[in-house]
């Protein structure tokens, strides 16, 4: 048995203390009930200091935020329903990334972190979501807001529970929670859409790495509803942090030939 | 343990218009929203079990206590603190009206430590029971055990605990000294201290009067205290220095032209 993985997740915002108290804790629960050590990471530290923290992390999780991500960063000018940007939480995924990036360290990034790694990728958001027929800002409270289709041929497919899941038109119909008002509008570069929700074609989930030696060889898994919610309801969101945790159990640090590229 | 040189001032004699404004109209406004918001809290208690909305219900009535108070707060530090993670903040007890300021500028939830003799009370003591308040007895060793270790339950669930380590609210306005109790806690559960040092409470009420003093108030929060590694051998060194810690932030702020 090897020590268990050490996951960083940064701390969700810098001014809403109350939502950092409610949110942190629950991916830092998931995570260690799927064999993982929750490592939390300050949004007040230097680079330096966050540099040391990645340091000492096999794996990374992005979670959630009631920001959204800063528009000018997609090219666009930020519309009228856009939440402010938070700045300290952008610049610290943003290092978190990287790194993950160049070191192949697994990433699952949820609801807000999707959406920031999607625009790190060079994908672009859709600022407003609310003229769409399905309620997806549902929130913490509604257990199912509507379901998925996911493609089972891909890592989410293998993820997912079939039992909780059945197949119907060649797809896997998963029923999720949902609290978010963007979504990924253009995919970044390589990711692969994987989840869709059929009434209205928001992409759901995303998957791919960028590694040189086959996409296979890094884990990174943007999902944009909340299994840390469902942990306890959900096998396949008890599979979905495990399957993380295995990766970054399973993360060697690697050689690195060509630093861009 | 000393408190350093006293800066605080026996509080003038109040005029009769604001003795009377407070008898005639700010006391009994605070009756009022104190029941009103307590009955209110009582009610979502028979469904709130994780504490939430009843706190939200207490920063609204704790708000409202600081607008009858006719006195400004100024939270200084506030972000060293990212509520991410648990800690034990530890405050010095000047008045009554440090909970109001500790539940209106404090911006998550958290449990308080009290004594146990207010579960006692109607009313308050059923506030307490049903939204998760940790009851201390400091008059037994073994009870208190206890509730230490009730606190150290808290803390690992993931909930914060804000109390004050002289047990008691102070007579004179000087600090008083701590018990080792939130350290003990804070080494346990091994989470940070974060120390807090509340200025202006003591001259805006006392202990043993019932007249406000309105004035300028002020909570400083220090850098967190990590425990990582201490034992609770360690416990006795920890509250000394979180005593030296808020009695040089008491100081610093509690400017003597501005009491």
């Amino acid at each position: 048995m090897m020590t268990k993985p050490r996951i960083a997740i940064p701390v969700p915002t810098r001014n809403d203390l109350a939502y950092n108290q409610r949110s942190w804790l629950e991916y830092a629960q998931a995570v260690e009930r799927a064999g993982g050590t929750a490592v939390a990471v300050p949004l007040t530290l230097s680079p330096r200091e966050i540099a040391d923290l990645i340091n000492g992390c096999q794996g990374v999780l992005l979670p959630g935020s009631p920001a959204d991500v800063n528009p000018q960063k997609y090219g666009q000018e930020a519309e009228e329903s856009c939440a402010p940007a938070d700045a300290a939480r952008e610049n610290v995924d943003e290092l978190l990334i990287q790194d993950a990036h160049n070191l192949y360290k697994p990433i699952l990034a949820i609801c807000f972190g999707l959406q920031f790694l999607n625009v790190w990728r060079g994908g672009t958001l859709l600022q407003d979501l609310t003229v769409l027929p399905v309620n997806h800002r549902a929130g913490g409270s509604v257990a199912v807001a509507h379901t998925v289709a996911v493609a089972p041929e891909s890592l989410l497919g293998g993820v997912v529970a079939r039992e909780e899941a059945p197949e119907e038109g060649g797809f896997l119909r998963l029923p999720i929670n949902s609290s978010h008002h963007q979504a990924v509008g253009i995919p970044g570069d390589g990711l692969r859409v994987t989840a869709r929700c059929p009434q209205d074609g928001v992409i759901e989930a995303v998957e791919g790495g960028q590694a040189s030696e086959g996409a296979t060889a890094h884990f990174v898994l943007g999902l944009q509803w909340h299994p840390e919610r469902s942990y306890e309801q959900s096998p396949t969101s008890q599979a979905v942090f495990q399957r993380f945790v295995a990766a970054a159990a399973a993360w060697q640090p690697r050689a690195i030939r060509v630093s861009v590229g | 343990m000393t408190g350093g040189a006293p800066v605080w001032q026996q509080p003038r004699q109040v005029s009769l218009g604001l003795r009377m404004l407070t008898y005639c109209l700010l006391m009994p406004l605070i009756a009022v929203s104190t029941t009103f918001f307590g009955c209110i809290s009582l009610v979502f208690g028979l469904w709130d079990r994780s504490g939430r909305q009843q706190h939200a219900i207490a920063q609204v009535w704790a708000r409202s206590l600081l607008r009858l108070s006719l006195s400004p707060v100024t939270v200084i530090g506030l972000e060293r603190l990212d509520g991410a993670r648990p800690a034990v903040y530890a405050s010095n007890h000047l008045s009554y009206y440090d909970t109001p300021v500790l539940f209106a500028k404090l911006p998550f939830q958290f449990r308080i430590l009290a004594k146990q003799s207010l579960w006692k009370i109607p009313f308050i003591g059923w506030y307490l029971n049903r939204s998760g308040q940790v009851p201390v007895d400091s008059n037994s060793a073994r009870s208190a055990i206890a509730s230490l270790n009730r606190g150290v339950t808290a803390l690992k669930a993931g909930m914060p605990l804000v109390l004050f380590p002289e047990g008691g609210r102070t007579e004179t306005g000087g600090l008083r000294p701590f018990m080792s109790g939130c350290a003990f806690m804070a080494i346990k559960a091994q989470v940070p201290l974060v120390p807090i040092a509340l200025v202006g409470t003591y001259e805006l009420l006392p202990m043993h009067t019932y007249h406000l003093t309105p004035r300028p108030l002020v909570a400083v929060i220090g850098d967190p205290i990590p425990t990582v590694g201490l034992t609770t051998r360690d416990a006795d060194a920890l509250t000394q220095r979180l005593y030296e810690t808020i009695a040089a932030m008491y100081h610093q702020y509690a400017v003597p032209e501005r009491l």
